[in-house]
């Protein structure tokens, strides 16, 4: 039987091509851009799967059926496709023009297939290199900030940190807002500072669930998308060398360093110095008023911060031929955030990305990168650093002649160390090695029909490592015994994926779709083993040092963090999206999630959207609208709970089981974030162009801890109980002033507004960051901040039935308070006395309470402004960034006004009478309570970015007779944060969390200013 | 040929994506299941036995031990830490009962903690009858483990249930005889029934460990315990929580002060002395920042009693010029005291010149005298960590001799011990008034136990009989159930205290 159906298909077979007659059709192929031959044209016989490419010099030649009808295809991917009628002709050359129906700009993120941004009902922001290249982020991440409308991202101030980032405000009440990334279609897992910033071509971001449909319950907080350079644009046959570096200066942003008290409150030796009691504590003046001269002022800050030098080193070769194109790089940056005594981070990128047609079908792409990062661990000791008593040495020695005295702070000198001793004493540094590769086969089934599957890692290993030897003295109490700790992490996260995609014209149907399957593993593991009470005193660096404890005889060793997870999910999506007669716009989602960090009953959830938009200019001619759209979506996304969320979880330590005090939760849903979007898009009267957008997100079944009453033995479990509503602003105007060969002017103005409020919180209210926010079961706006209010008005006391005030002991009434020079009420006839106070809002029971809203942490609005002059081969480009409103905490502050250091103690400049007592201001210093006194306005302008660049083309070079090597040259210099301007005490008011910002000693504005050559071969 | 390739390359695809699918049911390798706790009758034991820990973690450590101590003049301390300020400041304040409190750790701290230990134990003793059959046979030694598991739950249900009566107005007595439907709608029990409900499961303990000489308390760091050294343990614990039970003067003179004599009949064997085990888990937060100049100091109500001063709650001391209370405004530090009256003073603390503490937060908090008596435990946090010392057992012996009208003669050994032999005071005679010897009693608790255990200082202000001791004005005497439980319970929120 077998050899029969053998036969039969021999025969058939035989029978095919015994029927078929066949000739040869030759041509060439050049591009309407440039004339020049194009290799790797597909051309395809119509109807049939038989097609070429054609060669280095545009060629092909391909055998065609013997019959008039024959029709072959010719498609290069940026550029039109022809069908010809090859008629009884034997050559057919072939031009081809710019694709216009591209219609500019495409993306891809988001979508079934490659979009024109023109014809997309709803927003996806890019940004190119023109721009994200200008002045190059030390990260990836960093690189989008104030690039976008409703894209924050606030760059770490130490090197080697990654940005916080969200995309139109939280997405989560509790979990991460940190949109998902994917990197050359790698789902990035690890941290974006690792991402150097010189490779990238471009970003694409997907703000809100609505655009983010398609990455299903990994994208509730948006997905930004970035590609990097491929060497697909340059011309065939050529290849390109390109070498940068750049050398920086940075530094902490010196004059903006918090003001301090000039004079201080302690008695005086004979020369004037501070005199100490047997603690080393400055001994208190009476009366205690801070109008004494310091011996000497320091400027610590200057002292510690004396700057430093940031290296980039970038080199890349770029190469295209017939088939394929390579681009390979290496990065070396290393920098120490101003800090001599600081090694900070150094990073080194290889990258290797290649694209490779194999035959007329199959396209094999190939990127990855491999990443070391050698990081620098210790803390910087800001606290310490500003908390030093202004008259301290810093450089002072011991009293055995090593350097540093630790205990040089009269005004804490058993907890506020010499930060030089600390930097110095210690020893914490972490290397980090990474690979992310991502391999694709797309394969191309018919003309309209495409298959691809790829396989994507992101895998690292982390290595750290702390030691602190005998005899640490910046310790409360007793010399340290000494400690070293390791650390060890490691993730793989492994993502494969098919996708059959269906792109076709059909009449006036533009057609886009995609069945995607995906498949994601990500498991890692991270343990930490620490000892103390070490043995041999003198840098012995290894656990044989660690001593045994007399109470069992085993070494002091503590194994903590022991951590090994296991994440997998199998993601379904079928999507639809098109246009019908180039101005009706349409777009569906579907998507299906399986993912073991659901609950058992809630393993598979749904995810949809739908989209539409008109273009009216298509419809309707209006004078001076170049093109006008209107889109409306609805589509839903999610977040993934925690790996521990749904378990209950009986820990074991020292061997012994503990009871799980968690409930499991085998219901537990991903939050379900619903976001309706609107948007408006223009260009008009050649040179502008404007997109304004509004959305509105609900984020609903938060994941979050929720109580159980103690009776259970249970403290709590994970649930979805609550919603986050936000609203969010955008517009985006761009202007081309100016475009001439020798002048060019254009501006892009971002602005954006975001409104926050919790709608549902099942479960107790709940005080967070130590109850600067406070979640409350009635819901509230999201951002605000709470804390004790200080009265400011006599209608702020609180006045009993009986008429006596609440506010103190004592009986009194209304008529016994006044208000002071600095605004506050007190008791009347204090003002000046060591009895003055400042006085908190009580209930009547005299109770003060912490619940008073005191700030909103959440800006009226920002913008930015990107300006690009460019004058013949000068161009300089800025990026202003305001944010108008918004309120910071700035606790570093209040704790300056702990140690009467806070400039509001100085006395010195009124006349003696008039001289208040740090009694007084120490009641506003309130005991580190959450206080409304320490709140500060965040409004600020910043200009992030400036750069001037010069470019020198091929006949520069020749005219400087280096015309023989380089092909061109550019000599930059850019700024980063050269200027802020802000009535914030403090370094910078854009810090700590975006939801709560808190500036706690957080680290200073660094500000980089430097030199970069680049020369491309 | 071309098709093959496209129909192979596209089946290699598929198999390379399809083949990684695994099942989406991952475990948690982390920790154990509440399956595989109860699978095992060695693995009920040590369910049990790992609760001494989360009992040591929910009293001894930051909280509530830090700010009562303040609270009750054992140390002092200005610093907002641990609510040590606000407990601390004068006039007192009402507790601050909310949600958002930033030091509501006080409360919820031992209240959490000390429900687990008994939801734990309950579960675990449910268990126990539920899928033994009552009976718990270690598989690998096939001995009968029940005896332990039992006398060891029933301690640690004594201590949980103990604490809570002594800190808390009110709490839950939930045991394994409740089914967990039945949980939610359990009423709170006032103190002195919970103080009932700890001394009955430390009685049951103790007659387990008399009658199963293999049950043996193993699971405190230094302290094994087996038979009738256990069950005297057991007993001893009881007495003290009945003891310090009592909120006022007159509940303490209403106390069954007979029972307390019977159960301290036969004393301790040692010293209730868990070993610190280097800063891990068994550490105490009052035994490392209690003896740091910087952190606290000696209260100067207690310097000034050593000194043989009459400070107390309402009354200013300004003729110990040595040691006045309260300590001065407008001084920063006072002159060493060479030879003070009370020898112990140099032996348990030290003079520092100066003070830390800001002088606008109240001079009050001011004292020359740093904790020095366990300075050792410092170096690595291991040793002793005196939590019920035989000394302390002793004077709780001898107040209830006294207030039964017992054996005088005994009762002022108890007392004399350290006194006379350390202190190098006087000895209290037998022949002394029960009002003298009263004195003398919570005179030794407050110099020889104010840095041992939980707050002993706050406790044996609240209840003392003898005016001078008593606690200032409008300090809280006892803990409200903290305002999350009854949000939970839709139940009003309450506070103590205050002076306003």
């Amino acid at each position: 039987m077998r050899k029969s159906l053998l036969l039969l298909s021999l025969f058939m077979l035989f029978g095919f091509y015994a029927n078929a007659q066949s000739r040869e059709v030759k041509g060439t192929v050049i591009s309407g851009e440039d004339d020049l031959p194009i290799p790797g044209v597909n051309i395809q016989i119509k109807g049939t799967t038989k097609g070429v490419v054609t060669d280095f010099d545009g060629n092909y030649s391909i055998i065609v059926p013997d019959n008039d009808a024959v029709v072959l295809i010719f498609r290069f991917i940026g550029l039109e496709t022809q069908e010809i009628s090859v008629g009884n002709r034997s050559i057919v050359d072939v031009t081809l023009g710019t694709d216009l129906t591209t219609l500019g700009e495409v993306v891809v993120t988001g979508v079934a297939a490659a979009t024109p941004i023109k014809k997309l009902p709803f927003t996806v922001a890019s940004v190119g290199e023109d721009i994200i290249q200008q002045v190059p982020a030390a990260n990836a991440g960093s690189a989008l900030a104030g690039k976008l409308p409703g894209v924050r991202v606030r760059p770490s101030n130490a090197p080697g940190g990654g940005p916080a980032i969200q995309l139109r405000g939280s997405t989560s009440i509790f979990g991460s807002s940190a949109p998902l990334i994917v990197l050359d279609g790698v789902l990035i897992e690890g941290t974006l500072a690792d991402i150097n910033m010189q490779d990238v071509e471009r970003f694409e971001v997907l703000k809100g669930a609505s655009a983010a449909t398609l990455y299903g319950s990994r994208a509730a907080n948006g997905v930004i998308a970035i590609t990097t350079k491929r060497g697909k644009d340059l011309k065939v046959g050529t290849t390109q060398v390109m070498v940068r570096n750049e050398v920086a200066f940075e530094n902490a942003y010196l004059s903006r360093s918090p003001q301090k008290a000039l004079h201080h409150s302690f008695e005086l030796n004979a020369d004037g110095s501070i005199r100490v009691d047997g603690t080393g504590q400055g001994i208190p003046s009476i009366p205690n008023i801070s109008d004494k001269a310091f011996p000497v002022y320091r400027n610590h800050v200057e002292d510690f911060f004396t700057g430093t030098t940031v290296l980039t080193n970038y080199a890349r070769i770029q190469s295209r031929g017939a088939s394929s194109n390579t681009m390979v790089s290496f990065e070396h940056q290393k920098a120490s955030g101003g800090i001599d005594l600081h090694n900070g981070n150094r990073r080194y990128n290889l990258r290797f990305n290649n694209d490779q047609k194999l035959g007329t079908r199959f396209t094999l792409s190939n990127s990855a990168i491999f990443i070391r990062t050698q990081n620098d661990d210790r803390s910087r000791y800001i606290r310490t650093l500003i908390m030093m008593d202004p008259s301290a040495d810093l450089n002072e020695l011991n009293e055995n002649g090593t350097p540093y005295r630790f205990n040089v702070n009269k005004f804490s000198p058993t907890s506020e160390f010499n930060p030089f001793y600390q930097i110095a004493n210690n020893q914490a540094t972490s290397v980090r090695q990474r690979i992310i590769a991502n391999s694709t086969l797309k394969v191309e089934l018919t003309e309209s029909l495409f298959f691809e599957t790829a396989f994507g890692v992101d895998t690292w290993d982390n290595n750290s490592r702390s030691f602190q030897d005998i005899g640490y003295l910046a310790n409360q109490g007793e010399p340290g015994r000494g400690s070293l700790g390791r650390g060890y992490s490691n993730r793989l996260a492994i993502t494969t994926s098919a996708r059959l995609a269906y792109v076709k014209r059909i009449g006036d149907l533009n057609l886009r779709s995609n069945l995607f399957y995906q498949y994601e593993d990500n498991n890692g593991e991270s343990f930490s083993v620490s000892g103390r009470n070490l043995g041999v005193q003198g840098g012995f660096d290894f656990f044989g040092n660690v001593t045994l404890s007399p109470e069992d005889g085993l070494p002091f060793l503590s194994a903590g963090a022991s951590n090994t997870q296991q994440i997998r999910a199998d993601n379904f999506s079928f999507s639809v999206g098109g246009d019908y007669q180039e101005r009706y716009l349409f777009d569906f989602v579907v998507r299906r999630d399986g993912v073991s960090l659901f609950g058992a009953e809630e393993r598979w959830q749904t995810f949809f959207r739908g989209s539409l938009g008109y273009r009216i200019s298509e419809a309707i001619k209006i004078d001076g609208i170049d093109e006008l759209k209107i889109g409306a979506s609805l589509g839903t996304a999610g977040g993934r709970p925690g790996f521990t969320d749904r378990f209950e979880r009986a820990n074991i330590n020292n061997g012994v089981i503990s009871r799980p005090t968690v409930l499991a939760n085998a219901f537990l849903r991903p939050n379900i974030t619903t976001e309706f979007e609107g948007i408006l898009s223009m260009e008009f009267l050649k040179k502008w162009s404007f997109n304004a957008s509004y959305s509105f997100q609900d984020n609903a079944d938060q994941i979050m801890s929720v109580p159980i009453s103690a009776v259970t033995g249970r403290t709590s479990q994970v649930q979805n109980a609550g919603t986050l509503e936000t609203s969010t602003v955008e517009v985006s105007l761009g202007y081309k002033a100016v475009q001439t060969s020798t002048f060019g002017l254009d501006f892009i103005l971002n602005f954006d507004r975001t409104r926050q409020e919790i709608t549902s919180f099942n479960r107790p209210d709940l005080p967070v960051n130590g109850g600067l926010g406070l979640f409350q079961r009635g819901g509230g706006v999201f951002t605000q901040l709470y804390g004790v209010k200080l009265v400011r008005s006599l209608a702020d006391l609180t006045i009993r039935p009986d008429g006596t005030v609440a506010n103190l002991p004592g009986g009194l009434t209304i008529e016994d308070f006044e208000i002071n020079r600095e605004g506050y009420v007190i008791r009347k006839g204090t003002e000046n006395t060591i009895d003055e106070r400042v006085i908190m809002v009580t209930d009547e029971n005299g109770q003060f309470s912490q619940t008073n809203i005191i700030g909103d942490g959440q800006p009226d609005f920002f913008t930015s402004l990107i300006t690009n002059l460019r004058y013949k081969k000068l161009n300089v480009y800025m990026l202003w960034e305001y944010q108008h409103g918004g309120d910071v905490y700035n606790q570093g502050a209040q704790w300056l006004g702990r140690d009467q250091l806070h400039p509001m103690y100085d006395q010195s400049a009124f006349a003696p009478d008039e001289r208040k007592h740090t009694s007084y201001f120490l009641s506003i210093y309130n005991v580190n309570r959450y206080t409304d006194a320490w709140v500060e306005d965040a409004s600020h302008l910043r200009l992030r970015e400036l750069a001037f660049n010069y470019d020198l083309n091929k006949a520069d070079m020749s005219k400087l007779g280096l015309g023989s090597v380089f092909q061109s040259a550019k000599v930059s210099f850019v700024a980063r944060n050269l200027l802020l301007i802000s009535g914030y005490s403090g370094f910078d008011p854009s810090t700590g969390s975006f939801v709560l910002p808190v500036d706690d000693f957080n680290l200073p504005l660094v500000r980089n200013y430097g030199a970069s050559l680049t020369l491309t071969f | 040929m071309k098709n093959n390739k496209l129909i192979f390359s596209f089946l290699l695809s598929l198999i390379m994506v399809f083949s990684s699918c695994e099942d989406l049911e991952v475990e948690d390798l982390n920790a154990a299941s509440l399956s595989d706790v109860y699978a095992n009758p060695t693995d009920i034991l040590s369910v049990v036995e790992g609760q001494y820990t989360l009992w040591w973690d929910g009293i001894q450590k930051n909280d509530p031990n830090m700010a009562l101590s303040v609270a009750g003049e054992g140390i002092s301390s200005s610093w907002g830490n641990w609510g040590m300020l606000d407990l601390g400041q004068k006039p007192r304040l009402p507790f601050n009962n909310s949600l958002a409190y930033g030091q509501r750790f006080i409360l919820t701290t031992p209240w959490t903690r000390n429900n687990q230990v008994l939801g734990a134990i309950r579960e675990a003793l449910f268990v126990l009858e539920s899928e033994f059959g009552g009976q718990l046979i270690d598989p690998e030694t096939n001995t009968d483990i029940t005896a332990n598991v039992i006398a060891n739950a029933k301690v640690l249900q004594g201590l949980a249930l103990g604490w809570n009566a002594l800190l808390f107005d009110q709490a839950y007595v939930a045991d394994e005889t409740l089914a967990e439907e039945e949980l939610a709608t359990i009423p709170f029990v006032p103190y002195p029934e919970v103080a009932a409900a700890a001394v009955q499961k430390f009685e049951e303990a103790a007659a387990i460990f008399l009658a199963n000489p293999s049950a043996e308390i193993s699971q405190v760091p230094g302290l094994v315990m087996s038979g009738a050294e256990a069950a005297a343990f057991c007993r001893n614990y009881a007495a003290m929580i009945l003891a310090y039970s009592a909120r006022t003067s007159e509940e303490t003179q209403a106390l069954d002060w007979a029972k307390i004599v019977a159960l301290t009949n036969t004393p301790m064997v040692k010293d209730f002395s868990p070993n610190g085990d280097g800063g891990f888990s068994w550490w105490s937060r009052l035994a490392i920042q209690g003896q740091l100049s910087l952190w606290s100091r000696v209260s100067q109500r207690i310097v000034n009693m050593m000194e043989g001063g009459t400070g107390g709650p309402a009354t200013v001391d300004t003729q110990t010029t040595t040691a006045p209370y309260p300590w001065p405004d407008n001084v920063n530090t006072l002159p060493e005291i060479t030879n003070p009256v009370d020898k112990r003073l140099d032996i348990y603390t030290v003079h520092v010149n100066g003070n830390t503490f800001q002088p606008a937060r109240g001079y009050h908090f001011f004292s020359n005298r740093r904790t020095i008596r366990y300075v050792g435990y410092l170096t690595q946090y291991t040793g002793p960590i005196a939590h019920l010392t035989k000394n302390e057992m002793g004077l709780i012996r001898a107040e209830a001799l006294v207030r039964t009208g017992g054996d005088k003669a005994a009762a002022v050994s108890l007392i004399n011990d350290r006194r006379v032999s350390v202190g190098e005071l006087d000895a209290v005679a037998a022949s002394a008034s029960n009002d003298q010897i009263l004195d003398a009693i919570y005179y030794e608790h407050f110099v020889e136990h104010y840095l041992d255990g939980v707050a002993k200082p706050w406790m044996n202000r609240r209840r003392t009989t003898v005016a001078r001791h008593g606690l200032i004005p409008g300090t809280i005497r006892q803990l409200p159930v903290p305002a999350a439980e009854l949000d939970l319970r839709g139940l009003p929120v309450y506070t103590f205290g205050g002076d306003n």
